[in-house]
């Protein structure tokens, strides 16, 4: 069993949610590892908890209303648990070569769910998983993200500098969460 | 359960006299935060981060200040008022004083914080 820390950065109102009630899965189209509750985890930075808060803060701005969308942020430090054979990590050859193989595998099936499919990793991961061909509870992979900064002056590089987890099923996997830090934006 | 200030630090303090003409009015921005360190089981830490922007110099103050309760803290404790709106009340005074010694003794004018009332920030926050 892999024991995993991982920070959320969230904001202040959803983490007393979060707290009291557990994490309900990000839902959007465009995750990086698929439809799953996002972490930051020690990997390619040393703090992942400040990332999180970077990010808590980053995800307040509304640029179509120029706008902070809430005014204060929470991190939340969470224990995730994994057999490590449900563990996909992305972060090395072995994890690459598995989602390699489920593209070239089923291509075909791939591509008839879109005739512009984008081959971004989240739709390859949640394809497996949706088909039954992945039996995965957790993935890990290095990623680049952007935070505030990064926004506001329009860095975009393709060196990564988060080391992120998705959990699929929190209520199986995520066996504690506390708030560790908390303050105005 | 008892809250003890233990100690506190000014960590950042940047002052700059203003030059040039041409600013009208005061300017005072105050943020706070909280954390739960991870080696510790019974302290908190409660930062400010102050900007003063008076009209001969800017002032920007960041200071934390580290408590300790006689419980072990609880997800209960994190979300009740004391790390929120009791442990900043405590610490505000000690900050507002250092600002105005601060200001007295660089020769400027003295800058007066205003009280704060944390209970009316935290109810505004939470949208009460």
């Amino acid at each position: 069993m892999l024991n995993i820390v991982g920070y959320h950065g969230t904001s202040a109102e959803s983490a007393v949610g979060i707290i009291k009630e557990g994490f309900k899965n990000s839902e959007g189209e465009n995750e990086w590892i698929g439809k799953g509750t996002y972490f930051f985890i020690k990997g390619i930075s040393s703090i992942p908890s400040d990332q999180a808060l970077e990010w808590a803060i980053a995800e307040a701005w509304d640029n179509s209303n120029r706008i902070n969308i809430y005014n204060r942020f929470a991190v939340i430090k969470s224990e995730i648990k994994v057999e490590e054979e449900h563990l996909l990590d992305l972060t090395i050859e072995d994890g690459v070569n598995i989602l390699n193989y489920i593209i070239e595998a089923h291509k075909n099936k791939i591509q008839n769910m879109g005739r512009f499919f984008d081959y971004k990793d989240g739709y390859i991961i949640d394809f497996a998983r949706g088909e039954g061909l992945l039996d995965i509870d957790v993935v890990k992979g290095n990623y680049y993200i952007k935070f505030a900064e990064q926004r506001k002056r329009g860095i975009n590089l393709r060196t990564a500098n988060c080391t992120i987890c998705s959990v699929y099923e929190p209520n199986k996997n995520i066996t504690s969460s506390t708030i560790v830090k908390e303050g105005d934006i | 359960m008892k809250i003890q200030l233990l100690d506190w630090k000014i960590e950042h303090l940047n002052y700059d006299i203003i030059t040039e003409e041409g600013r009208k009015d005061n300017v005072f921005d105050l943020s706070t935060w909280h954390s739960f360190p991870e080696e510790s089981e019974s302290i908190f830490l409660v930062g400010f981060k102050i900007k003063v922007n008076d009209l001969n110099f800017d002032l920007n103050v960041e200071c934390t200040f580290r408590f300790e309760v006689d419980k072990k803290i609880t997800d209960e404790f994190k979300l009740s008022h004391f790390p929120k709106v009791n442990a900043p009340a405590i610490a505000f005074p000690f900050l507002r004083a250092f600002i105005s010694n601060f200001t007295l003794q660089a020769g400027v004018n003295p800058v007066i914080l205003p009280s704060i009332n944390f209970t009316e920030i935290n109810n505004s926050a939470n949208g009460e």
